[in-house]
């Protein structure tokens, strides 16, 4: 059985929310099982808000967990907050010029948003660019799917912009896992 | 006979209300109107809460809905959005409508839903033994209130006309010529409608501050066509010269009239015939 | 039909516009919300109706009026308003009009923790409002669930003319996951049934027919019958005489009967289990996969997992796990549920309560070592 518990973290407003949406709709797409289950209320509205995603190639039964296996933190709030919580081998993908998280093995420290307004003058697109960066990482989404589930989940006006995130995060992912790959084999 | 006689369901008789109580007056005012307007009663509902006021509704053969305390007005609006070709007019008490269910009646003025309002203002709760009410004024004595009472009355009208009712009335029992063109004129307007009618509880109310018998209670309400005495503010100095209690006079008839439109109508319920005015 | 990712609220939004719902009268309060929020968009649309109500107590009163004048109507709310409702789900049940009233569950007493799951008010649902009386709870385990057994709620309350309740906890309400939101054949929808005879004097209200139902017709039909909170004879009107009562009290309890034939629980893996879990809501789907993993580990695990908490499912019970050795009932609360267990299960049966209290849902590994414990203490009696 495959399953990955997804926590995608960061203060409301930084579409973690569409950063699940589009994860799980990509996973439905790919014939996944998939469940999703968002940090609600006052939590929500605050500088920690989480949305957790979790895929499977069979029936999910608890879409709730405290220890997810992969991490996404965009604020220093919700590192603190969730970073000291993760899975044995978790991976976590920060946004580096938001976060401090060097003590953490499993970390990779990614400029998220400034990508987004470097490549596509939106830093708003930080959530896509993580989500194509994830989809790398799962390696269980092909990226026309992902790329198309950020385009038809995105707000009016956002829909290249928002698939254009998604192709660049995993177009640099990609790029960053052939080299830690060549590096390893180099060191071989 | 009444004209209403035929509206009434003969076999649920006899009804409970007390000697000397006023509510039958009402009710026999809104049964003569509604005879006077409908030849059956297949279109309108009656939807009533808990009190004595509230039972006179299963007494009229229409389609008769009694509900819960104080809640008759929510349950009365959910029937008229959802069949907005009816007639709806809710009969309620004091302690039913401004006690308990004051938070309803507030929010159905605000609403401005197309029903009437009738409530029975006898200044305690009747039903479970004369005890002490919203409308009980200062220093009168009920059954919970054996030192007089400490707190002030509701003037229902006042609070349902700043609620934003559209059309609102003060009639009493004692004057049933009055409260049957009051009760026509709250069916004929368009919107929320309400009605503050005085009546007597003459089992306990009276009782307990000795004002006599029914017709006493009935005559203690009098004073013109435009004027009601009921605040009994030099309580406990009951007696006139006359014999009666004294009583603040309070202003009778049509207190508030305004035009907005119904709820029905904004929100564009198909079936809802707004009537002209 | 559509598959979508949904949450459980929209689920059970979508699931009422399905089975033909025209009102809802409903006040705010987490974690029920969404449910109003997605009818107050549809309905409308829809050529319904959608009303915020000032309090649960005028909710689910606008909701009864707009029954008796034929709508299919419900509301949905929360721990605090739900015991605010209580009054009016007596008068339902008494008045027999028809209604569906979801129940999203938090963490309570008061207002707890409103933003976390629970399940915490099942007994709430069955004896919330003061009196005697018979009722339907129907308990979903997931999304798509929710949506299916929101059409069945609204199915059973006009078929029986009775209020049903819909309980699930907050995860179910907000977790999205795959939904068939299937459309019901029209045939498939149930609804009250109507008098075969015209109005007058030979009309009674509350003769029932061989259901133990009593026709409704509507407001507004011709009819003009009398509806209330009082006991009442066939006429509907009130009555204090013991026989008229006693009778009227069993025909609504002896009409509900049916719906344990109905509404089937689910059965997994209970037919060599020596340890069976009982639960529902989100709690089965933990149990469930608890049950796999015990018996990869070698330990003959099963659960059974009742959709309709009342009326009990006595006859599925007893069929179903009398033989297990040990039933761990798993609910979060301190103990609601296994009281009904215990009362059902047969001398032979050890029955454990397992509670979780806190606002986080019990979890796999939990069960299992619940389970493991048990068994290593050779609890089995065989």
């Amino acid at each position: 059985m495959w399953k990955k518990e997804i926590r995608l973290a960061g203060s409301g407003g930084q579409g973690l929310g569409l950063a699940a949406t589009v994860l799980a709709s990509a996973a439905l797409q790919a014939g996944l099982y998939v469940t999703t289950l968002q940090s609600y209320g006052p939590e929500a509205r605050g500088g920690a808000s989480r949305s957790d995603v979790t895929l499977s190639d069979q029936d999910i039964a608890n879409p709730w967990f405290s220890r997810p296996a992969l991490l996404l933190a965009l604020n220093q709030k919700s590192w603190a907050k969730f970073g000291g919580n993760l899975a044995e081998g978790a991976l976590a993908v920060v946004d580096s010029n938001w976060v401090e998280a060097h003590e953490y093995p499993g970390v990779l420290a990614l400029p998220l948003e400034q990508m987004a307004k470097a490549e596509l003058r939106e830093k708003i697109a930080a959530n896509m660019v993580a989500v194509g960066v994830i989809g790398v990482l799962l390696d269980r989404l092909p990226l026309a799917i992902l790329a198309e589930a950020a385009y038809l989940k995105a707000p009016k006006g956002f829909e290249r912009i928002n698939k254009a995130a998604v192709e660049l995060g995993w177009h640099v992912m990609e790029q960053i896992k052939g080299g830690v790959e060549r590096e390893h084999i180099g060191g071989a | 006979m009444n004209p209403g006689k035929a509206l009434l369901r003969q076999d649920m008789m006899p009804h409970i209300l007390c000697p000397g109580c006023g509510h039958g007056i009402v009710m026999s005012a809104l049964v003569r109107v509604l005879a006077k307007r409908y030849a059956s009663l297949d279109q309108v509902a009656l939807v009533a809460g808990i009190g004595c006021s509230s039972r006179v509704v299963g007494y009229i053969d229409a389609n008769t809905l009694h509900t819960t305390h104080g809640r008759a007005l929510s349950f009365a609006t959910g029937l008229k959005l959802a069949r907005p070709e009816l007639t709806v007019i809710v009969v309620t008490g004091d302690g039913d409508g401004l006690g308990i269910g004051g938070n309803h009646l507030i929010h159905a003025a605000r609403r401005n839903v197309d029903l009437t309002c009738i409530l029975f203002n006898n200044e305690t709760y009747g039903m479970t033994g004369g005890q002490l009410a919203p409308t009980t004024v200062t220093q009168a004595f009920t059954t919970t209130t054996p030192y007089g009472n400490h707190e002030s009355a509701f003037d229902a009208t006042a609070l349902v006309t700043a609620a934003g009712a559209t059309f609102v009335a003060r009639a009493q029992a004692y004057r049933p010529d009055l409260l049957e063109g009051l009760i026509e004129q709250a069916l004929d307007h368009r919107g929320f409608s309400f009605l503050d009618v005085l009546t007597d509880c003459t089992e306990y109310f009276s009782r307990k501050n000795q004002l006599g018998a029914g017709s006493d209670l009935l005559f203690s309400q009098t004073r013109s066509d435009t004027e009601i005495s009921l605040d009994l503010t030099e309580w406990p100095r009951l007696q006139e010269p006359d014999g009666f209690p004294v009583r603040n006079l309070m202003p009778m008839g049509v207190l508030h009239e305004s035009n907005r439109p119904t709820l029905e109508e904004v929100m564009e319920l198909p079936g809802y015939r707004p009537k002209e005015g | 039909m559509a598959t979508e990712l949904v949450s459980g609220n929209e689920a059970c939004a979508r699931g009422a516009m399905a089975a033909g719902c025209n009102f809802f009268g409903g006040y705010p309060i987490s974690p029920s919300s969404e449910v109003a929020e997605a009818l107050a968009r549809l309905l409308p649309k829809n050529g319904g109706v959608f009303l915020q109500m000032e309090d649960e107590m005028g909710s689910l009163g606008s909701v009864l009026g707009a029954s008796l004048g034929g709508a299919k109507a419900m509301t949905a709310t929360s721990g605090p308003g739900f015991t605010l409702m209580q009054e009016h789900l007596g008068y339902a049940t008494l008045a027999e009009i028809p209604c569906v009233v979801v129940d999203v569950m938090r963490v309570g007493p008061s207002t707890g923790v409103p933003t976390a799951p629970s399940q915490g008010d099942v007994m709430q649902a069955r004896w919330g409002s003061h009196g005697d009386r018979a009722v339907i709870v129907l308990a979903p385990a997931s999304v798509q669930e929710i949506y299916e057994m929101t059409i069945i709620a609204f199915n059973l309350a006009e078929r029986l003319r009775t209020p049903v309740v819909l309980i699930y906890d907050e995860v179910l309400a907000h977790m999205r996951e795959r939904v068939e939101l299937l459309v019901p054949h029209q045939e498939d929808l149930w609804r009250r049934p109507k008098p075969s005879v015209p109005p007058g004097p030979g009309y009674r209200p509350y003769l029932a027919n061989e259901e133990g139902v009593a026709p409704l017709p509507n407001f507004g039909d011709g009819y003009r019958f009398h509806v209330t909170g009082l006991m009442h004879d066939e006429r509907g009107y009130p009555t204090t005489q013991a026989k008229a009562v006693s009778q009227l009290m069993s025909r609504l309890k002896n009409k509900m009967e049916p719906v344990t034939e109905w509404i089937l629980p689910e059965s997994y893996r209970l037919e060599d289990a020596d340890l069976a879990f009982v639960a529902y809501g989100i709690t089965a789907r933990v149990a469930k996969e608890a049950v796999d993993r015990l018996r990869d580990a070698g330990i003959l695990a099963g659960l059974f997992r009742p959709r309709l908490l009342w009326p009990v499912p006595v006859t599925d019970f007893q069929k179903l796990l009398g033989h297990a050795g040990i039933a761990v009932v798993a609910e979060m609360n301190q103990g609601q549920w296994v009281e009904v267990v215990e009362r059902l299960a047969p001398r032979s049966m050890q029955v454990l309560g397992q509670g979780k209290l806190g606002g986080e849902p019990m979890t796999t590994e939990e069960l299992m070592n619940v389970a493991e414990t048990l068994m290593q203490k050779g609890a089995r009696v065989l």
